[in-house]
């Protein structure tokens, strides 16, 4: 719950469409990491990503930190309608 | 920069609209009329107007790191010294090794995205820099220390020495440590993220 959160305090400065922010949890998969899957308006897709993923890894770092702290493994993607 | 331009009948209505846009109170709007076309009687009347936001945006940067951190789990204290184009954000808190990370990764990490906040609220250029406990300024001494240690081993034996890969920050450090030197001289060889600097020894 609380990496949800922090995924979209991330998350919605970047984007135009705040309203279409979806950030969604999946079990963890078969090497132990939790999946969290972002999902934005096709419009602000590109602002998430960046300028060779730049932006997305940033977004990522933070997100381990975090969840190193809860002896948590994550794994974030991004999609778009 | 957030501002948009808005056409209608009268300013009511474009306030009205803009409010809906923004999200925002229309205290921290303005508003500058573009054009106007006067119409007969209030009819046909048209008028353009440009709407922009009218906030801080180093204020909007600190909400957001305050938000980070406390999402994050962590409590933080945070410190913001604004010069006239350059605002710098000093956090303290106890668990600075994790958003310090793994050679200042996450520092870079919170930086990148405080910046593209910072944007988002204004048109100046403003240089913004995030420290963790003061990490920046200590790894500054550290790679200064280290700098002046190599350039002397090289002007010594004249052979070139390559420095472990670093970003682009802790590069510049080096370079200016070094840029005054006589007998060598620095060059940053390879691509991101394994770009490195090289000292060489200057040729006679």
């Amino acid at each position: 719950m609380l990496i949800e959160n922090l995924i979209k305090t991330l998350v919605e400065p970047l984007v135009d469409h705040q309203e279409d922010i979806v950030v969604k949890q999946f079990e963890k998969d078969n090497d132990g990491y939790i999946i969290y899957e972002v999902i934005v308006n096709k419009e602000d897709i590109g602002r998430v990503i960046g300028k060779n993923g730049s932006v997305i890894q940033s977004v990522r770092t933070i997100c381990y930190a975090a969840a190193m702290k809860n002896k948590m493994r994550i794994r974030i993607n991004v999609d778009h309608f | 920069m957030r501002k948009t331009i808005i056409e209608g009948k009268n300013i009511e209505e474009i306030k009205s609209k803009a409010i809906e846009i923004f999200k925002e109170p229309e205290e921290k709007l303005t508003f500058e009329v573009k054009n106007e076309k006067k119409g007969f009687l209030g009819f046909g009347s048209f008028i353009t107007v440009e709407v922009s936001l009218n906030v801080n945006a180093s204020e909007e940067g600190l909400k957001f790191l305050r938000k980070v951190t406390s999402e994050m789990g962590i409590d933080a204290k945070i410190e913001m010294i604004n010069n006239n184009n350059e605002v710098k954000y000093n956090i303290y808190s106890d668990s600075n090794p994790l958003l310090i990370g793994r050679g200042g990764s996450t520092i870079d990490a919170l930086q990148y995205l405080t910046r593209i906040v910072i944007r988002n609220y204004t048109d100046k250029r403003i240089i913004c820099i995030v420290d963790v406990g003061e990490y920046k300024k200590k790894r500054k001494m550290q790679l200064e220390i280290l700098a002046t240690k190599v350039a002397k081993e090289v002007a010594r034996t004249k052979v070139e020495i390559k420095l472990d890969p670093m970003n682009s920050y802790e590069r510049r450090v080096v370079h200016a440590k070094l840029s005054e030197w006589r007998d060598v001289f620095t060059e940053s060889v390879g691509q991101e993220p394994n770009r490195c600097l090289v000292i060489k020894p200057k040729r006679k």
